[in-house]
């Protein structure tokens, strides 16, 4: 390990070489800066990993039959298992897509499940992320480069390999494809996730393009070549929802393919992930996720959820404003560590003012117990020292003929000792994810 | 080729010609930077109109630090870099990673050269990654007509830049031959009469570089 470390700037330089960045909008100017990479890696032991990933496989499992029933017969939402308002009034539900029926019955084929280990060991799943989750591309190409600085740490060490995602995602497309070219569609090179898009389009052997290079003509999606049209059958979008389709869904959309969606619902061609699905990711939807198992698969929910409160029920309200002060709020409507509050933080005018705000939009927040994350080391500025800092985990499930755990993952970690905010548009960095294979 | 599509056959060909524009004005700039110390002050006038670009400088070192490093200055070599930049990075899957990263090299040792004390030196490290650059394209891209797209590109900005430079006739002959055997090899439509138009002329007695010029330009 120390001999990884030590690597650790010709690791950086190599990242920097390759191009490995993000894009971020700084006072309405885009730049690109490097993700800043930590050669500490997460490890996660076999029979760890094992259990985790027994309990991602029927999370995601459920999940996709949620989003199948909702847009479908709705029984659980006839059963009372989940409030009809919690569904309608998600700001990923769309209407558009009640109906209809996705190519295999999958709906999220790339999950990007976040976690976080609590210092009694214990996991935690803080959010699903059924749309667009992104940052495998990290972990995938730094653990090449890695394996190029230090080969004797992977001799020494049985991991399993990582590079397999490759052939994961390749196998999740071919599976749902509907005959013709796997596509990944990108909203352009000043996306924030650019990177990822052409990586692993260049490894999955996907053709990138951009919205103007596909066109639809009686339903079926076509790429217009320089030696003229093939068809697509499978379309990994990297675009939000209300942006796929300027005449089905934001017309305004300026990225989108015209007639995608209706494609889609002829069952031309497939999109991953399917459009809808952020009905299942929503904040508020996550505290029923657990119910969802033991709906559809009559089992236990294996992963735990972090102790969450609906200021939506009285009775959570109640206890919300009650332990104000030792919780964490979130607005359902906000990602990427945005729209957290820690009710401690607050001064008593503010504090006074945002429950105000809860009371009359219960709906928008849900409130949860401050985990203790387990800190991970990272080395200091200098390149030497280790220093505890805050990290979660985005765990990538892949639904595709069988649904797969990727023995790896995005650890993301707080550049600062006192956040818990990890996000690379905040500043954050990250790490390898080692799965031990024995 | 097969799933290339026009906008990216596009990218293919403008990188070919921003990455040769900033081999050979490189190549200019090293040479000017070397007369201007002892021999010639003002030589950056004659490089400005060789190579037909506004003369905005107003000194020697104003032109060595502008036309070299400032990425406001649409003329210089380093905004022709990122110009590469901008069309190599949205053809990744096309050309590699690996043969991507030289032009990242090429931008961060110019970004080094900028504040270097001795910038012909990280110039003599891009040169170095821009050659590394086409070896590497020959290397990891099967696909023959991807690469001679960015070929033609590179060839049609040497020609362009010789043809400027009223480089001597048998130059001219081999550039111009050189194209003419690329771009039959790609996809990219090109206009065959100007292309035969540029041999006639460079045939010519004097050669008439103003026209030939001219005609090149309408190739592709």
């Amino acid at each position: 390990m120390d001999a990884l470390n030590s690597h650790v700037n010709q690791i950086n330089a190599l990242l920097e070489r390759y191009g490995v960045r993000f894009g971020i909008y700084k006072n309405g100017v885009f730049k690109e800066q490097l993700f800043p990479f930590d050669p500490i890696p997460r490890i996660i032991e076999k029979d760890e990993f094992e259990k985790i990933e027994r309990g991602l496989k029927q999370r995601v499992t459920a999940l996709n039959m949620f989003i199948a029933d909702v847009y479908g017969d709705k029984k659980i939402i006839k059963d009372k298992v989940i409030p009809p308002e919690f569904v309608y009034s998600s700001s990923g539900y769309m209407a558009e897509c009640d109906g209809v029926k996705t190519p295999k019955g999958i709906a999220s084929h790339i999950s990007g499940i976040g976690l976080v280990q609590a210092k009694d060991g214990e996991w935690y799943i803080l959010e699903d992320n059924l749309r667009i989750p992104s940052g495998a591309s990290y972990p995938l190409i730094a653990r090449d480069l890695c394996r190029k600085a230090s080969p004797s740490t992977f001799r020494d060490h049985a991991v399993a390999d990582n590079r397999d995602y490759v052939r994961l995602l390749r196998d999740t497309m071919d599976y749902v494809n509907t005959g013709g070219l796997n596509v990944i569609l990108t909203p352009g090179r000043y996306n924030a996730a650019f990177f990822e898009h052409s990586y692993l389009a260049e490894r999955t052997g996907a053709v990138l393009v951009s919205s103007n290079e596909l066109v639809v003509e009686n339903n079926i999606v076509y790429l217009n070549t320089a030696l003229g049209k093939q068809r697509v059958g499978a379309v990994y979008r990297r675009i939000s929802d209300e942006y796929l389709d300027p005449l089905a869904f934001n017309e305004e959309s300026l990225i989108g393919v015209p007639n995608l969606y209706d494609a889609f619902k002829s069952g031309n061609v497939v999109i991953l992930n399917a459009p809808g699905n952020g009905v299942a990711d929503d904040k508020g939807i996550y505290y029923f996720v657990p119910k969802m198992v033991k709906y559809y698969l009559g089992e236990e929910c294996i992963t735990n959820n972090a102790p969450t409160y609906l200021p939506y029920y009285e009775e959570d309200m109640k206890y919300v404003l009650d332990k104000f002060d030792s919780l964490v709020i979130k607005d359902v409507a906000e990602a990427g560590g945005y729209g957290v509050v820690f009710g401690s933080s607050l001064t008593s005018e503010k504090k006074a003012e945002f429950i105000e705000m809860l009371k009359s939009e219960p709906r928008r927040f849900i409130a949860q117990e401050v985990i203790d994350f387990l800190d991970l080391d990272i080395l200091d500025e200098d390149g030497k020292t280790p220093v505890p800092r805050k990290a979660d985990l985005r765990a990538f499930v892949l639904s595709g003929k069988t649904t797969e755990v990727w023995k790896s993952g995005l650890t993301r970690f707080s550049r600062n000792s006192d956040s818990f905010i990890v996000n690379s548009s905040q500043g954050g960095g990250f790490k390898d994810t080692w799965v031990l294979s024995r | 080729m097969g799933t290339v599509t026009v906008e990216r056959l596009d990218n293919l060909f403008w990188l070919g010609r921003y990455i040769e524009r900033v081999y050979q004005t490189i190549q200019l700039y090293m040479d000017g930077y070397d007369r201007m110390i002892d021999e010639d002050g003002a030589y950056y006038n004659e490089i400005c109109e060789q190579l037909g670009i506004p003369n905005i400088y107003e000194s020697s070192e104003d032109f060595i630090k502008s036309f070299g490093f400032d990425e406001n200055n649409a003329s210089s070599i380093i905004s022709n870099a990122y110009r590469a930049y901008d069309n190599a990075m949205v053809i990744r899957d096309e050309i590699s990673t690996k043969t991507l990263a030289y032009i990242h090299l090429v931008i961060a040792n110019l970004e080094k050269a900028k504040t270097s004390g001795s910038p012909m030196l990280e110039l003599q490290s891009v040169l170095d990654n821009i050659l590394a650059f086409w070896g590497c394209l020959d290397d990891e891209v099967d696909e023959e007509s991807t690469r001679n797209a960015v070929k033609v590109g590179k060839r049609i900005e040497r020609l362009d830049l010789y043809l400027r430079a009223k480089k001597p006739r048998e130059e001219l002959v081999r550039e111009t031959d050189r194209l003419e055997h690329r771009v039959k090899t790609t996809n990219l439509k090109y206009n065959k009469a100007a292309l035969k138009h540029v041999s006639a002329l460079i045939e010519d007695e004097p050669i008439d570089y103003r026209e030939a010029l001219s005609k090149a330009m309408m190739i592709i």
